[in-house]
């Protein structure tokens, strides 16, 4: 144990500017966002403040660290010192525990305990960044220079990734997360899939390792490394897909109603001047897009429906078929607001406001595109089309209450709701939020799910409550900035605009939003619970694809009535 | 008791053989030399003592343990400058004799002080900035200091000028005996580096032990010698000892005698009667010279 000590104190004093720094970086990169003290819109400085300095600092301190005293070659001091491998060992990784293990720990805990996290959530960022360093001492460990170190880390992590991408394909039922996929934006699941690809890259050069006789080495390396692989292995898998997800603590699932019908109002319109991605060459190609208005009937009280794809096929007269690309759910989340006013009000015990008709202003439905150059091929033919269109059917249920005033804030298992700035333009509310949430790879559940934000964050509904005057106001409109993930603490902003006055009972106040209003409201934050998904198939028959027009023009043209 | 023994000792790298079956004892107590030309195998040989190297086959102990089994506590014991050998460049000298001294509980912090101001070594520079002899020199001290029972050089003189050299020798040759380690082994490609200093001397190439016996053995058996006479031709049949026999003129052969004794004197006087012959004795150095021409005349016919 003493020349454990020993060793470590040598280190300090070595990396001792470095580790202050990074200690220090690490803290601004963490508590200056959680305290707010960092501009969230603050550009290049605080980018690199902020997520990549403290990165590069640790890379460069736990390579630095680990050869310090190398393992590799036989001219290493030590080797020809009264200094066991185990002790050496044991002095890096308390050296990675002091300066980075600890400190993140000691800030993670305050944090958490400041949001109200659960124990399992912050077990799992502790062993989640625990682990990122560990394939970095690893790679480090390994290798001979830094040099080498940034270069086979790079083939570590290449080799990860070439090698997660062929499971991918070749087991597509996995639903493993690949760190390209452009529709799960957030970075902090990113960066965990990169480590989780570059831990399975150190397993294989840990394998070279042995197969090059270096015996002794790889058996201390795998004593450190498979219990923390053989852990993350039974979670990562299932974290990694994008399974829906059930809120912990919020009310048993709901279940999936039957007899929610789909209705087309025609006429369905060409838009000429699309794009589209031809899947053979990557080509971007001129684009006809064909959509219909749609709306959701018979959708029980306080529930909605949110599209989740459509695909569609076309079957011509003499019997031909041709399937069209499926449309992801990128589109419309809500079908109208009407119905996710209602739900929103049902959800709170409300009278739903008597909004104008909405349902007659459903969400224009992507159905297909098609290619202008492939389209010819169709002119003039006729066919039945078939579009089946998959839903998930959810559940609003109040999430989070706080005064409707600037600084008022909940925290709540795990995610902290802050209110910034509550203003009043032209006579409606105008509220700015800040959702801090904590996330850990080895959570499958919950908010704390990596994909959270991009799966729930649309999920959210809003509503000024007042219940002094009997009175509420709907979320009218939204915007989202972008998300700025901070390793284990995603950060969104949301800016909330509110429409007009309601009393309880349903019926509207006809007078405008005013600062005495907001003194007495809250603000309630609700979230929508699946209860599942449902898929609905229409037929369009006697369907022709029109000519393609050339011209920019916006205008659409019918094609169905 | 031997400080050394190896029981054929190999190493090979890929198919290049390094050390090959090499079987040796070094008694305690004793100053070593090991010799060889650049690539005879004297690094690899010491890494494998060391436990630096595994070797590929055969087996080494030193002190009474089992190279491939050392641990720290034999390290306690052995004493290693070598080369090129990594040093914590970012340290001083003090705090690499800080560093150095938890880690042996015979450390003598006054031998320590008194040979850090005989190789004169400033105590707060770094190691970074100090000259290869410097290094070599501080490498050194912070390895006798803790009175090692074997003391390993390798190539200690590689790159050193001439006086830090001599400087680094006397330092050696002034430990008075307590402060010395009991059994050296130093290896070089030249041999005048330790001609001062060895007892013994081993002489390595193309990873073969050579010759293994004490200097004086060495000096008491190598003689060249000149025979000058009138119209005289070696014999026919080359004599037991004879090495490099040269005639550069009719009257005068010369040849270096690799086996002389009295009896080699009288056979020498027996086969040129009439002529003079002279006998000289020889330095290590010419006599690790003769060895290492041939064998690299051996080798050379060897692969022809």
């Amino acid at each position: 144990m003493s020349a454990v000590l020993h060793i470590l104190r040598k280190d300090l004093r070595h990396m001792g500017i470095l580790a202050a720094l990074s200690v220090a970086f690490s803290l601004v990169a963490t508590l200056g966002w959680y305290w707010d003290i960092m501009p969230s819109a603050g550009g290049f400085l605080v980018f690199m403040i902020g997520q990549v300095i403290p990165v590069i600092i640790q890379f460069i301190l736990v390579v630095a660290i680990m050869q310090a005293d190398p393992t590799v070659g036989d001219r290493a001091f030590w080797r020809t010192r009264p200094i066991s491998p185990g002790a050496l060992l044991s002095a890096k990784l308390l050296f990675l525990l002091v300066v980075f293990a600890v400190p993140s720990l000691a800030v993670n805990l305050y944090i958490a305990a400041s949001m109200d996290a659960p124990i399992r959530v912050l077990m799992g960022m502790v062993i989640e960044s625990t682990g990122m360093l560990l394939v970095e001492g690893l790679v480090a460990a390994l290798v001979g220079s830094m040099t080498q170190s940034l270069i086979q880390a790079a083939a570590a992590l290449l080799a990860g990734v070439v090698a997660a991408t062929a499971v991918a394909t070749i087991f597509p039922d996995l639903h493993l997360f690949t760190p390209w996929r452009l529709d799960i934006p957030g970075h902090a699941p990113r960066l965990a899939a990169v480590g989780l690809y570059s831990g399975a890259a150190a397993l294989i050069l840990i394998a070279h390792q042995f197969a090059t006789r270096r015996t002794g080495r790889t058996l201390a390396f795998l004593i450190v490394l498979v219990p923390v692989v053989l852990f993350a292995g039974t979670n990562w898998p299932v974290t990694i897909t994008t399974a829906p997800t059930q809120l912990a603590g919020a009310p048993s699932k709901p279940a999936l109603s039957e007899g929610v019908q789909i209705m087309l109002i025609p006429p369905a319109q060409v838009w000429s001047n699309g794009l589209e991605r031809d899947p053979a060459t990557g080509r971007i190609l001129k684009a006809q897009t064909y959509s219909i208005n749609a709306a959701a009937r018979s959708v029980p009280e306080g529930r909605i429906v949110q599209l989740d794809s459509v695909s569609a096929g076309v079957v011509f007269e003499n019997g031909e078929r041709h399937d069209f690309s499926t449309n992801g759910s990128v589109f419309w989340h809500f079908w109208t607001n009407l119905e996710q006013a209602t739900s929103l009000c049902r959800a709170l015990g409300l009278a739903p406001p008597a909004l104008e008709n909405e349902k007659l202003q459903a969400h224009g439905l992507r159905l297909f595109s098609i290619a202008n150059e492939k389209s010819k091929a169709f002119l003039g033919r006729r066919g039945t089309l078939s579009v089946t269109i998959k839903l998930e059917e959810l559940a609003f249920h109040e999430d989070v209450s706080l005064p409707a005033r600037s600084g008022a804030s909940s925290v709540h298992g795990g995610q902290k709701w802050s209110v910034g700035k509550v203003s009043i333009v032209d006579g409606h509310a105008v509220a700015d939020l800040r959702h801090l949430r904590l996330s850990s790879m080895l959570i499958t559940d919950g908010a704390a799910r990596p994909d959270y934000y991009w799966s729930e964050a649309f999920r959210h509904g809003f509503v000024l409550l007042n219940r002094k005057r009997g009175e509420f106001a709907l979320s009218a409109d939204r915007w989202n900035s972008a998300d700025t993930p901070i390793w284990t603490l995603d950060i969104n902003m949301k800016r909330i605009k509110f429409g007009d006055r309601w009393a309880t009972g349903g019926s509207m106040v006809k007078a405008p939003m005013d600062d005495a209003w907001l003194e007495d409201a809250e603000l309630v934050i609700l979230h929508a619970e699946s209860a599942g998904t449902f898929s609905k198939t229409v037929t369009l028959e006697n369907f022709q694809i029109p000519q393609a027009e050339d011209a920019p023009d916006s205008t659409p043209a019918p094609f169905w009535q | 008791m031997n400080a050394i023994e190896c029981d054929n000792l190999s190493r090979s790298f890929g198919r290049v053989p390094a050390v090959r079956e090499l079987t040796l004892a070094i008694p305690e107590g004793r100053f070593f030399a090991l010799l060889g030309p650049n690539g005879a195998g004297k690094t690899t040989l010491l890494k494998l003592l060391l436990n630096l190297l595994r070797p590929t086959g055969g087996t080494s102990r030193i002190l009474g343990h089992e190279s491939s089994r050392l641990t720290a506590s034999e390290f306690r014991r052995i004493g290693y400058v070598a080369d090129g050998q990594d040093l914590p460049e970012w340290m001083t000298v003090a705090q690499l004799m800080e560093f150095c001294r938890p880690l042996y509980p015979t450390w003598d912090g006054a031998l320590a002080t008194r040979l850090q101001a005989m190789f004169d070594l400033p105590g707060d520079r770094p190691i970074k900035k100090l000259s290869r002899g410097m290094r070599m020199k501080a490498a050194l001290l912070s390895s006798l200091s803790y009175r090692p029972d074997l003391m390993v050089l390798d190539e200690p003189f590689g790159g050193l000028d001439p006086l830090v050299r001599d400087e680094f020798i006397q330092g050696l040759l002034e430990l008075p005996g307590d402060d010395r380690p009991r059994t050296f082994i130093v290896s070089s490609h030249d041999i005048d580096e330790v001609e001062r200093l060895a007892d013994d001397v081993g002489f390595l190439a193309g990873g073969r032990l050579l010759v293994h016996e004490s200097a004086d053995s060495l000096r008491g058996r190598f003689r060249t010698v000149e025979v000058v006479g009138s119209a005289i031709a070696p014999p026919a049949g080359r004599p037991a000892g004879w090495l490099e026999v040269k005639q550069p003129s009719g009257n005068v052969i010369q040849l270096v005698h690799g086996a002389f004794s009295p009896a080699a004197q009288s056979e020498l006087t027996a086969l040129f009667p009439g002529s003079t012959v002279s006998v000289h004795a020889m330095t290590l150095s010419e006599i690790f010279l003769v060895l290492a021409r041939g064998h690299r005349d051996s080798a050379g016919k060897e692969a022809a």
